[in-house]
């Protein structure tokens, strides 16, 4: 005859148990959960700015509005290039995983061009940036690889409503690193018509950059 | 009063497993359920936080279900069959005795309840022990008690002199 439990010894022995359970089974579906909703690689479009600053509340509403729908996800850095762990942060994230990169002129080597951005015709560039679109030095042997988005010259810049290109230095005076290029990765898969593509959330999203008129 | 036969390890077994079944089939069903309803998620329409929470909330219910099935019923049935079995092999002794004290009740490590049983016998003290599952043994201090012990388990009894209540 199976006698009743006496059910306050039975919890005061075994609760440990029940919150063993509880622990696992919050944390397994949390992980599961983590998982299946996260968006997918197509479905995320990774804005990298090696700028002075970005308002990234600002940038979001700005941006937000005109990614495609089916991007997710918008995930939108920034990382000043004069930071000393700039160049690791890069080698070892970024460029692996950005879709679109602000950078400083330094970044127009030819071979690291090569190696990292997408080369575009002029024809391409104009078509998507327009006719007053420069590529400065971010072309090597007849193919663009970025497109200026910030002159040093003048101190006019894309999308100033939130890119800060600028630094103070130690005078107090407004510095740039230098020009600055807008690029492609060419491993993004958000190329659209550049890649044959139908994902074109890179574009869309450059181009939106490149258009924002600042207030 | 014989408290054990040969035919109780098999019938211990036989409860062990329907208790298995108790303990593991809703859990592994529940679990089913919730991973049905991970097919289920939008993405789109926000439903995700829902799903999470149900699947969370049925998931330790069911599990909590398994642990009270498995530690309240199922390890106790083990722990029972193998001293059962312990006892059945063990080699037996005949005490006879006056029974001092039955107060005193303890469970063991797997949820095992047993009492012991305090006998005078030969002006010394000695315990034996007796499992609170089984038929309560019909004697009381005061007693006079012919017990077969095995293991220090009372595996028999009979009451040769039962002192009146006053």
């Amino acid at each position: 005859m199976k006698k009743k439990i006496d059910l306050l010894a039975f919890l005061g022995r075994n609760w440990f148990y029940y919150v063993l359970w509880l622990i696992i089974a919050v944390f397994a579906w949390e992980w599961v959960f983590a998982y299946l909703t996260k968006p997918k690689e197509e479905e995320s479009v990774y804005l990298f700015f090696g700028v002075e600053n970005v308002l990234t509340d600002e940038a979001h509403s700005a941006l937000d509005s005109k990614k495609p729908e089916y991007v997710r996800n918008l995930d939108i850095t920034f990382y000043s290039t004069r930071s000393d762990s700039f160049d690791v942060l890069f080698a070892t994230r970024i460029q692996t995983e950005a879709d679109v990169f602000v950078l400083p002129e330094e970044y127009c080597e030819p071979s690291a061009m090569r190696y990292l951005f997408y080369p575009m015709d002029l024809s391409e560039v104009k078509e998507i940036f327009g006719e007053d679109a420069e590529c400065g030095a971010a072309v090597c042997e007849d193919k663009a690889y970025g497109v200026k988005i910030y002159d040093k010259e003048t101190g006019e810049g894309k999308a100033a409503n939130y890119l800060t290109y600028t630094y103070l230095d130690e005078n107090g005076e407004k510095k740039a690193v230098g020009d600055y290029y807008l690029f492609f990765n060419k491993k993004s898969l958000h190329l659209g018509k550049l890649s044959k593509s139908e994902l074109d959330g890179a574009l869309v999203l450059a181009s939106a950059i490149w258009n924002d008129k600042a207030e | 009063m014989t408290l054990y036969d040969e035919n109780m390890p098999s019938a211990y077994s036989a409860k062990i497993k329907k208790g298995f079944l108790i303990c593991f089939l809703p859990l592994g069903f529940s679990l089913l359920i919730c991973v049905g309803l991970c097919f289920l998620i939008d993405k789109d329409n926000g439903n995700a936080t829902l799903i999470h929470v149900i699947n969370v909330i049925v998931t330790v219910l069911s599990g909590w279900l398994s642990i009270t099935e498995l530690f309240g019923y199922v390890l106790p049935c083990v722990r029972r069959r193998k001293i059962t079995e312990k006892i059945l092999s063990s080699e037996r002794k005949q005490v006879r005795g006056k029974v001092v004290s039955t107060d005193n009740s303890f469970t063991l490590r797997e949820g095992l309840t047993v009492t012991e049983i305090q006998t005078e016998i030969d002006g010394k003290i000695f315990s034996f022990y007796y499992d609170n599952a089984l038929i309560k043994p019909q004697f009381s201090v005061g007693d006079v008690v012919k017990m077969t012990i095995a293991d220090n388990f009372v595996f028999a009894y009979e009451v040769e002199d039962h002192e009146e209540e006053n």
